[in-house]
């Protein structure tokens, strides 16, 4: 997964090197990423753990577990509970990318017109995403509060407002999201902005291009790939959404924010269930797993089509 | 003096007023929080919840904060917990650079079989669910006796730290001119020398950059020592939510100023590193 | 499946557990889970070893660790730890955990056996979890055992109520107060009404006594367009909505949870009675209570009520009560209590929760942690926590200790002590006990959710009760 937007590079051989026999030059990346190996197989282990559990009826209420095949896939399966936060996760993971995506550009585009104030804000703008997220989810959720948060105050809303109504309560969750990782997305894009050559501009203003033909035609192929990349980031971020999500609103009203992280918590801390709540991770490890490799090979194509425009 | 102009950059316009408009608009979206989090923290108790933006500010929340006072509302050491988390994170950093700079190389540096597969397995630690190995991880750690222990702590900040130094590293040590290194070992230079002497030097920037965002991220790090420590090495971001209280007992104030302290760290790392946190956000995907 | 939860399995399902990945680190934990008498069932307990006269030194020398969470009680007790250790010998080392996380920690904690902690704060209702797998010791045989427990402790003196709360025997149908004593209650609270008295005197107006005046007077009481409203009780998508101010006033109505028919249960949440009572609790939401009720939690509740922003507040008398503190908030001094509405047939039950103190059945050092329990429930330490707590210690668990210390406390809190006396005989809990009662509570309140966003409540209520039998019945 090589995303640079620059092209070539591909094959790297090695150095030739004096008097060391081959099979020698040959284990040595082997010898170097032994540490790193034994590293991922511990903590391959305990992850390995939790998908035995997915087998067993492990629970505080069952004293003694037992295997009992793919009896918890296919009960979680066959749960309606399970495929509503399924489609909240996904319904919620698509919203949040394209909200951030398309802010992110936006702000990005905005930024590297470089007046002054951008300048000045462009430092600052990184901020949000540095504060632990725990710490983002208490202070928004005083925030919200309608009787005594500053939000409602502030907006003029009054103490009538609930931002965790029933049709709200996906949306402000998903304004907390943006606050958060908008950044992320702005700060991708602008570096690959400015990265991009400026001959191809320069002559498409002398051709009294428009603002936006040149922005369709030219710079958006060509930042494509670092869209992609940051896209990539928020969506599979956004698939396993738990923190500040839970510290608003637990999953409700009833079950309309309870994404599948919130599921598995729930099911695994609060209700001491660990085998339903390891399925319901595995599930999602699935889906991520599946998204991460479809993502990728778009972002590969992308490349190469960026690669050809660039040359 | 007048600047070259970016792609897509232009000069003055009827426009550019309305699009710094909207970004000031973001940036007030974007800051207010933490104003709020600031004014929080100057309040009384009796005026954490009651008031808006006119109160009698009071620095008093950070003297508590860092007091037997905050020791005695929560049983935890707030300074000894800043402690900690710098225990925590610079450890689990240094760690992640003794292994992870070699397979970094080893992966930046030649095409081996397998390569892909250490790599990615890397990276899907970044997409785990953490739920899934939590716990499983709280009955090993108490097997090996090391739950509440910094080591316990370095151990699975590696899931937070590895990933993204591995990743980084290896972009850079692929964008390194493979030819530097052979003119050294022409020269005369053992192996470990030239990659010592001539490689090594080289990254250092993507060094400071990897290490410095991966101190950030464990920093932040949350669900981790929630379960795997005590009160013996509890981290800032635990720490901080202790002021939560119970009881019918919040206290907000203490919480703003606690979280304050604790997000000064990043928040001045981050901003010391700007010009290196797009690579590493992307994981060395994005080379700015 | 149910017959095989008895508890002196347990040490041996724990390691078992353990097992689960390979064991191949089965050292420490392991050991220490069967270090202590692996034997048969009654040489799990402790308390046999335990032999000779009473004395406080008996353990002297040992190190103990505590788990507990932030909480007016804990506050009150940590300064007192020192006499503790100077009485006994016995030093302890406390754990604490926000109570938002806490039970969260505890459950990983006690999972896996490892025994980290020999004794921790725990909560009536998880007991009916914790038990049944054999992760709690009986501290009836310690309290029978003279020569573990001195001849003061007088454990007759915690109110019955709390007593027969913390015992139960794990059979599905059994009532609480059979089986094995879990947990010694050390902290209570009963869930009444607190109220503006200051505001309310001003108007003239006086609390209600009946369920329908109450939704009346807290729909009068609000005015939006001043930011005040009328009654202020949580309903956040927890368990925890349902066990104060809801759970009392729905069996004030003459409401059960679940009827016990030949050893089965039945939900009865959709029963006319609770239908009726479930529609008007939240339409007095809609009407009355918070904007953003889907999520408030108890801080959130006597935060409202501290600040003046609601009129009312139907929750833990020991939650409210640090409110009308000076200093604590705006509210403070103002504030009255009241037992709120009785049913129809004049009776005031009230459901109640307790901070206990429970001990962990891996833990290798069984005595000093008894010796701890005993003594932070003793009346002697809670007398002294009741007079020297910087957050108070509402309410006490022994008689002797709220008719002698506490009630002298009480001046500035206008009709606490008036309140306490009339519900507190028939304070007890008012759930039956089933070892489900995360999964299905935490799906009421989620009920209620629905409920409020519209939803019909006949139906939504069917499918919570007909979800509910199953698993509870099923263990599911």
């Amino acid at each position: 997964m090589t995303l640079t937007a620059t092209p070539g590079k591909l094959e790297r051989t090695g150095p030739p090197v004096r008097a060391v026999p081959p099979w020698r030059r040959k284990l040595r990346p082997y010898v170097l990423s032994l540490p790193a190996v034994f590293l991922i197989v511990g903590i391959l282990y305990p992850f390995g753990l939790g998908v035995y559990y997915v087998f067993l009826n492990y629970a505080a209420q069952v004293p003694r577990p037992v295997l009992i095949g793919l009896a918890n896939l296919t009960g979680v399966l066959s749960d309606a509970a399970f495929w509503n936060s399924a489609g909240f996760t996904v319904l919620y993971a698509v919203l949040a990318t394209v909200i951030e995506t398309v802010l992110g550009v936006g702000i990005a585009l905005l930024l590297n017109r470089s007046s002054l104030i951008g300048r000045v804000l462009e430092r600052v703008l990184i901020l949000p995403l540095m504060i632990a997220p725990v710490i983002a989810g208490v202070i928004w959720g005083l925030m919200f509060n309608p009787q005594f948060g500053v939000l409602n105050y502030v907006l003029g809303l009054g103490s009538t407002f609930d931002w965790f109504s029933e049709s709200r309560a996906m949306w402000s969750a998903l304004l907390v999201d943006a606050w958060i990782f908008t950044p992320f997305v702005a700060v991708l894009v602008l570096a690959g902005i400015r990265s991009l050559p400026r001959e191809p501009f320069e002559a498409s203003e002398v051709d009294g291009a428009s603002w936006f033909t040149m922005f369709r035609r030219l710079m958006l192929p060509m930042i494509w790939p670092y869209i992609l990349v940051a896209v990539i980031f928020r969506f599979m971020d956004s698939l396993k959404v738990f923190d500040h999500v839970f510290v608003l609103t637990a999953g409700g009203p009833g079950d309309a924010t309870r994404t599948l992280q919130i599921g598995a918590y729930q099911n695994s801390i609060i209700t001491f269930k660990y085998s339903i709540g390891s399925t319901y991770m595995f599930l999602l490890w699935v889906i991520v797993f599946l998204t991460a490799r479809y993502l990728v090979g778009v972002l590969g194509k992308a490349q190469r089509r960026a690669a050809g425009t660039e040359a | 003096m007048a600047r070259e102009l970016r792609p897509g950059q232009r000069k003055y316009s009827p426009g550019s007023i309305a699009a710094d408009a909207v970004l000031v608009g973001w940036f007030i979206f974007s800051l207010f929080p933490l104003v709020w989090m600031v004014l929080l923290s100057l309040k009384s108790r009796s005026e954490q919840i009651s008031t808006y933006f006119a109160f009698t500010p009071t620095l008093e929340n950070f003297g508590t904060v860092l007091s037997d006072e905050g020791t005695r509302l929560t049983s935890v050491n707030f300074t000894e917990a800043l402690l900690t988390s710098v225990i925590n994170c610079v450890g689990a950093v240094i760690v992640s650079l003794v292994i992870g700079i070699p397979a970094a190389y080893a992966a930046g540096r030649w095409k081996y079989r397998g390569s892909n597969d250490v790599m990615f397995t890397i990276l899907s630690f970044r997409f785990a669910p953490e739920l899934m190995v939590i716990v499983p991880l709280f009955i090993i750690y108490n097997q090996l006796g090391i739950f509440d222990t910094n080591v316990g702590m370095i151990w699975v900040l590696q899931l937070v730290t590895m990933p993204l130094i591995v990743w980084i590293l290896r972009s850079y040590f692929q964008d390194m001119p493979a030819e530097l290194e052979q003119a050294a070992l022409l020269d005369g230079y053992s192996r470990k020398r030239a990659f010592l002497m001539v490689a090594l030097p080289l990254v250092r920037p993507g060094i400071a950059a990897s290490a410095l965002l991966a101190f950030i991220f464990a920093w932040n790090n949350y669900v981790f020592p929630l379960i795997l420590t005590g009160s013996r090495h509890t981290p800032v971001t635990v720490a901080v939510t202790r002021f939560l209280g119970g009881g019918g007992q919040a206290y907000y104030n203490l919480t703003a100023a606690a979280a304050l302290i604790a997000a000064l760290p990043p928040l001045l790392v981050a901003l010391s590193i700007q010009r290196y946190l797009v690579r590493g956000l992307s994981f060395g995907a994005v080379k700015s | 499946m149910i017959r095989n939860r008895t508890p002196e399995y347990a040490r041996r399902d724990v390691l078992r557990m353990l097992g689960v990945g390979g064991a191949a680190v089965a050292s420490a934990s392991a050991l220490s889970a069967c270090g202590l008498g692996t034997g048969g069932s009654s040489a799990s307990n402790g308390a046999n070893e335990v032999t000779g006269s009473f004395d406080w030194k008996k353990a002297a020398g040992t190190e103990i660790s505590i788990l507990q969470t932030p909480h007016p009680y804990q506050v009150a007790f940590q300064p007192l730890l020192a006499e503790f250790t100077e009485l006994t010998g016995i030093t302890v080392k406390a754990d604490l955990v926000a109570e938002a996380d806490y039970f969260t920690r505890l459950n990983t904690e006690l999972a896996s056996g490892a025994g980290n902690y020999d004794a921790f704060m725990t909560g009536a209702y998880f007991i009916w979890t914790y038990g049944p797998p054999g992760w709690m010791e009986d501290l009836r045989p310690w309290i029978d055992n003279p020569a573990a427990t001195a001849g003061e402790y007088d454990f007759e003196d915690i109110y019955e109520g709390l007593r027969t709360s913390t015992a139960w025997d794990f059979q599905v149908g059994s009532p609480l107060g059979t089986g094995g004593q879990w947990a010694i209650p050390w902290g209570f609270e009963t869930n009444v009404i607190a109220y503006n008295k200051a505001e309310f005197d001003r108007r003239g107006i006086r609390p209600a006594e009946t369920f329908d005046n109450l939704i009346q007077l807290a729909t009068d009481l609000t005015d939006r367009s001043q930011n005040r409203y009328g009654i202020a009780f949580r309903g956040s998508r927890s368990w925890a909505t349902i066990h104060p101010g809801f759970m009392t006033q729905f069996t004030r109505q003459g409401c059960v949870d679940y009827v016990n028919e030949g050893g089965k249960l039945t939900a009865q949440m959709n029963s006319a009675k609770a239908v009726e009572f479930t529609q008007k609790w939240v339409n007095l939401a809609k009407a009355a209570g918070p904007t953003s009720w889907t999520t408030y939690e108890y801080p959130d509740c006597t935060g409202d009520l501290g600040a003046g922003t609601a009129m009312m507040c139907y929750d833990a008398d020991s939650a409210t009560y640090p409110q009308n503190k000076q200093g604590n908030s705006a509210q403070a001094g103002n504030l009255a209590w009241h037992p709120g509405p009785p049913g129809p047939d004049g009776k005031y039950g009230t459901n109640l929760w307790t901070w206990s103190l429970a001990m962990s059945s891996a833990s290798k050092k069984k005595l000093a942690a008894w010796l701890f329990i005993q003594w932070a429930t003793g009346k002697e330490a809670q007398a002294k926590a009741v007079q020297t707590g910087k957050l108070g210690f509402a309410d006490p668990t022994r008689k002797s200790v709220f008719d002698g210390t506490f009630k002298s406390t009480l001046g500035g809190f206008p009709g606490y002590q008036e309140t306490f006396e009339k519900v507190i005989d028939s304070t007890s809990i008012k759930f039956t006990p089933q070892t489900q009662f995360f999964d299905t509570t935490e799906q009421w309140a989620a009920a209620l959710q629905d409920i409020y966003s519209g939803q019909e409540a006949k139906g939504r209520l069917d499918a919570l009760a007909a979800a509910s039998t199953t698993s509870v019945n099923e263990g599911r």
